[in-house]
């Protein structure tokens, strides 16, 4: 069936973007944001960060190319990008950000440059990894299927007011029920599946 | 989260002269105001906090806010201060221009508005947190935030009583002092971090 090979695929992308460690656990808490309410709030994350990237890397290309090389600015830059990576998850770029605010610092020229064309690559290989998880889960929609997430903190909020465990959501991949401690593991999809 | 019958979510505020806009009925009468120059985090925390039953509003800078504050311009007066009846200000420390830091001085440094709880978030942890806890902060966040932390958040902001519709900042403390959220910091282990009670 076809949801179920998507589904599949969607699985092996998913865990190599974490066990390669593209995304850490804030991308799965943005998933878990996407409710009803805002069924492509990762979309739209994905796709401002994509274009606010495009922008800093730009005035980063620009800044380290001028005489004197403003170094303030380029920190200032560089601390941008660490947070809007930082607040979507991709954690090798905010990796690489702290090695050239150091470079930055040490107003080291070289040092920068190429941790500005390690950030370049980073930034190409998760921003693609992402439009293709997500152009994953369309499909998934398209044939019938479900998309991960949603509700989980609705629910968490009524739970508390209840003080009882409620299922979280359904795993995308078989459709059971899982309990918010097994989702807060950072398990995107259930050990019989995965 | 449980809705307060009676409370005046629905009616304008007594005395604060005309509302830009209505307030929707929110089960919490409570009114977030966030401020982060990044659209990202803008985006990402107006969800956490939306998903929470908040109203928020999000602006890109201190100078915007302090126009939704009443704090800008020619010398407030008590009408236009906090005409939007913010509860609470949620705010990056590090921006260009003023930073957030010098947001929660003019804030606190207002008698109209000083009542209102400042959270802070940042990237770096120490020496931020110490600065801005001592100049009256309510919490101090790490980014990026978290569920869990805007679930600390609930702890800070109480849902509206029906006095809170008499618009007075001292029925505004005398609700804060209930016992059972300890707002004044006597809840070690909701805000371990808290280094001095919110009323000094």
């Amino acid at each position: 069936m076809e949801v179920v090979r998507l589904q599949q695929q969607l699985i092996e992308l998913t865990n190599s973007l974490f066990q390669e460690g593209f995304l850490d656990d804030q991308f799965t808490q943005l998933q878990m944001l996407q409710d009803a309410s805002n069924p492509d709030f990762v979309q739209e994350v994905v796709n401002l960060f994509a274009e606010d990237s495009e922008r800093i890397l730009a005035e980063l290309t620009k800044a380290l190319e001028i005489e004197p090389v403003d170094y303030k600015k380029v920190d200032a830059y560089v601390h941008q990008f660490k947070g809007s990576s930082s607040s979507i998850g991709a954690q090798r770029i905010k990796a690489v950000c702290v090695d050239f605010r150091a470079y930055a610092e040490a107003e080291n020229r070289e040092g920068c440059r190429q941790a500005l064309q390690q950030i370049k690559q980073e930034f190409f290989l998760v921003k693609n990894k992402l439009e293709a998880l997500l152009q994953l889960e369309q499909q998934i929609l398209a044939a019938g299927g479900r998309k991960k997430g949603g509700d989980g903190l609705q629910k968490l909020q009524q739970a508390d007011v209840a003080n009882t465990a409620v299922p979280f959501n359904l795993w995308a991949c078989c459709q059971q029920d899982v309990s918010w401690e097994r989702a807060a593991t950072n398990a995107n999809f259930c050990s019989s599946c995965a | 989260m449980a809705r307060n019958e009676g409370s005046s979510a629905c009616k304008s505020k007594s005395g604060s002269g005309s509302m830009p806009e209505s307030l929707a009925c929110y089960p919490a009468e409570v009114h977030l105001l966030a401020v982060d120059d990044s659209l990202i985090n803008q985006k990402v925390i107006k969800k956490l906090l939306r998903i929470s039953a908040y109203k928020v509003t999000a602006v890109d800078s201190r100078r915007r806010a302090l126009e939704i504050l009443g704090l800008s311009g020619e010398a407030f007066t008590s009408v236009s201060a906090n005409a939007f009846d913010i509860n609470l200000i949620i705010t990056d420390y590090c921006m260009p221009g003023m930073s957030g830091y010098d947001l929660l001085k003019k804030v606190k440094e207002s008698s109209v508005l000083k009542e209102i709880l400042v959270v802070i978030m940042s990237s770096e942890n120490v020496p931020n947190r110490i600065r801005c806890l001592d100049e009256g902060a309510e919490d101090f966040l790490l980014k990026p935030v978290k569920p869990t932390d805007v679930k600390r958040l609930r702890g800070h902001v109480q849902p509206q009583s029906t006095a809170r519709c008499d618009d007075e900042p001292e029925v505004a403390s005398s609700k804060r002092k209930s016992p059972s959220e300890g707002l004044q910091g006597q809840c070690s282990e909701r805000r371990p971090r808290f280094s001095r009670a919110f009323m000094s």
